[in-house]
């Protein structure tokens, strides 16, 4: 199986076809077939998702193809996954045949895998001097990369926020995440060169409160090593259980 | 309503409304950054004008309780605090000026939080407070008695939001002891179970 080429298969007849568009874009090449009388599907992108490379490359051609549904795709409406059923729901019943060649350049599993890891020891690790930079990178970088960064960076946090027992730092990490996923909306904007001037303003707002954020959290953080306060010692000196309110409850064990 | 001692935080001045003692201070610090030449330097800046703590003292089978909140959204209920020459002593700390009640040397500590409702920071700053609360309930930090300082109450309006209303609140840290319903006024009761 190689990486080169992934194949999403929506055939439409022949008659049904009005127009084939090929396009190039910088994640890869696709192809669309605009269903006659259609001309709202005119407009989608397909972002793969870094970790999902890996997840198809394990597979074999014939199973990939029935994986279909783990790729994003982006149209005029809000991001829909690409689920058989819901899919024909949602479009209408359009059919079309994408085909993307993903630059191997772009897809290196082996350096977004470790990206991704190493980033998900340092948001564990609450190493905001070393996320800072990081975020403050999607403002100089070009828009693609930009998204690219932002998209392994919110995977990270996603990745952080299921892998610690605190439930500060997951209510902690989900915050943020959903701040780098309103920096991905707005990257998209860019991309599709919606409001490009109005989005870039946003995008610097929005990347300033993340880190913003990001030093208050730092700087909180700092109160624990000065007050002497080992927070995930600390922590397990607490049972901690779901409420049924949806709350949490921490009591401390040595309560009794 | 009765008064308690401060004995940490200088509050510029107390005033007294619907039975709750707002402590004014006029400006609560926080962590904000400024830019010179381009680069940032994190530094402590105001993030709040005015700040107004409130203290709550509740009198249930003759033993004083006090309350208070955490940045509006989380109620800190005492309920088993040290008593001095009859009142409950209370510590500002620096910067945020969060009230702590010193209470008795065998005090538990439970919370109830609400996590949807929390920001990132707000989450950040409810853990430090728990745990500076689980470092003085387990003894091992000490928080001293240096003065207990009386203050003049003065009546006064106090801006809508900064009213200190418990049904606003939908998280809760407790410190004394396990809050029963028979010993917890009604209006802490209904946002322990809430």
């Amino acid at each position: 199986m190689t990486l080169d080429k992934l194949l999403l298969k929506y055939k439409p007849s022949e008659e049904d076809v009005q127009e084939t568009t090929t396009r190039k874009s910088l994640v890869g090449k696709w192809t669309s077939y605009r269903k006659r009388s259609s001309l709202t599907d005119s407009k989608f992108r397909i972002i793969p998702e870094d970790d999902r490379f890996d997840y198809v490359r394990k597979r074999s051609f014939k199973s990939f193809v029935r994986e279909y549904h783990d790729f994003a795709l982006q149209t005029e409406t809000p991001k829909i996954l690409l689920d058989k059923d819901r899919f024909f729901e949602r479009q209408g019943g359009y059919h079309w045949e994408i085909v993307l060649t993903i630059p191997r350049k772009l897809v290196d599993l082996h350096r977004i895998s470790q990206n991704t890891e190493f980033l998900v020891k340092k948001i564990c690790e609450e190493n905001y001097a070393y996320l800072i930079p990081e975020i403050d990178r999607l403002k100089h970088l070009d828009d693609e990369s930009a998204l690219r960064l932002a998209s392994t960076i919110e995977q990270s946090f996603n990745i952080s926020k299921l892998e610690v027992d605190d439930p500060f730092q997951k209510r902690i990490f989900e915050d943020l995440q959903w701040g780098m996923i309103e920096i991905k909306k707005i990257l998209y904007c860019i991309i599709d060169k919606e409001n490009v001037e109005k989005a870039r303003n946003k995008l610097t707002k929005t990347v300033d409160d993340l880190e913003s954020k990001m030093l208050a959290l730092e700087e909180i953080k700092k109160a624990f090593g000065r007050l002497g306060i080992d927070e995930k010692t600390a922590l397990k000196e607490f049972a901690v259980r779901k409420l049924p309110d949806g709350r949490v409850e921490l009591v401390w064990k040595k309560s009794g | 309503m009765e008064k308690v001692w401060i004995n940490k935080g200088n509050p510029r001045q107390v005033i007294e409304k619907d039975d709750v003692h707002y402590f004014y201070f006029p400006v609560e610090l926080g962590i904000g950054k400024i830019r010179i030449l381009g680069v940032e330097i994190p530094l402590p800046l105001p993030i709040k004008f005015p700040d107004y703590e409130p203290i709550k003292l509740f009198k249930l089978n003759g033993k004083t309780q006090v309350a208070s909140r955490f940045h509006y959204q989380i109620l800190t209920y005492f309920n088993y605090p040290k008593i001095v020459r009859n009142r409950a002593i209370v510590d500002f700390t620096l910067g945020s000026h969060s009230p702590y009640v010193h209470s008795e040397d065998n005090s538990r500590l439970g919370t109830k939080i609400a996590m949807e409702r929390l920001g990132a920071v707000e989450a950040q700053f409810a853990r430090l407070l728990i745990l500076i609360c689980q470092e003085i309930v387990s003894g091992r930090k000490k928080i001293k008695i240096e003065s207990l300082n009386n203050y003049d109450v003065e009546r006064g309006e106090i801006p809508d939001e900064a009213m200190f209303e418990l049904r606003k609140c939908h998280s809760v840290i407790w410190v004394g002891t396990f809050p029963e319903k028979r010993d917890t006024p009604a209006e802490v009761w209904h946002v322990l179970k809430s």
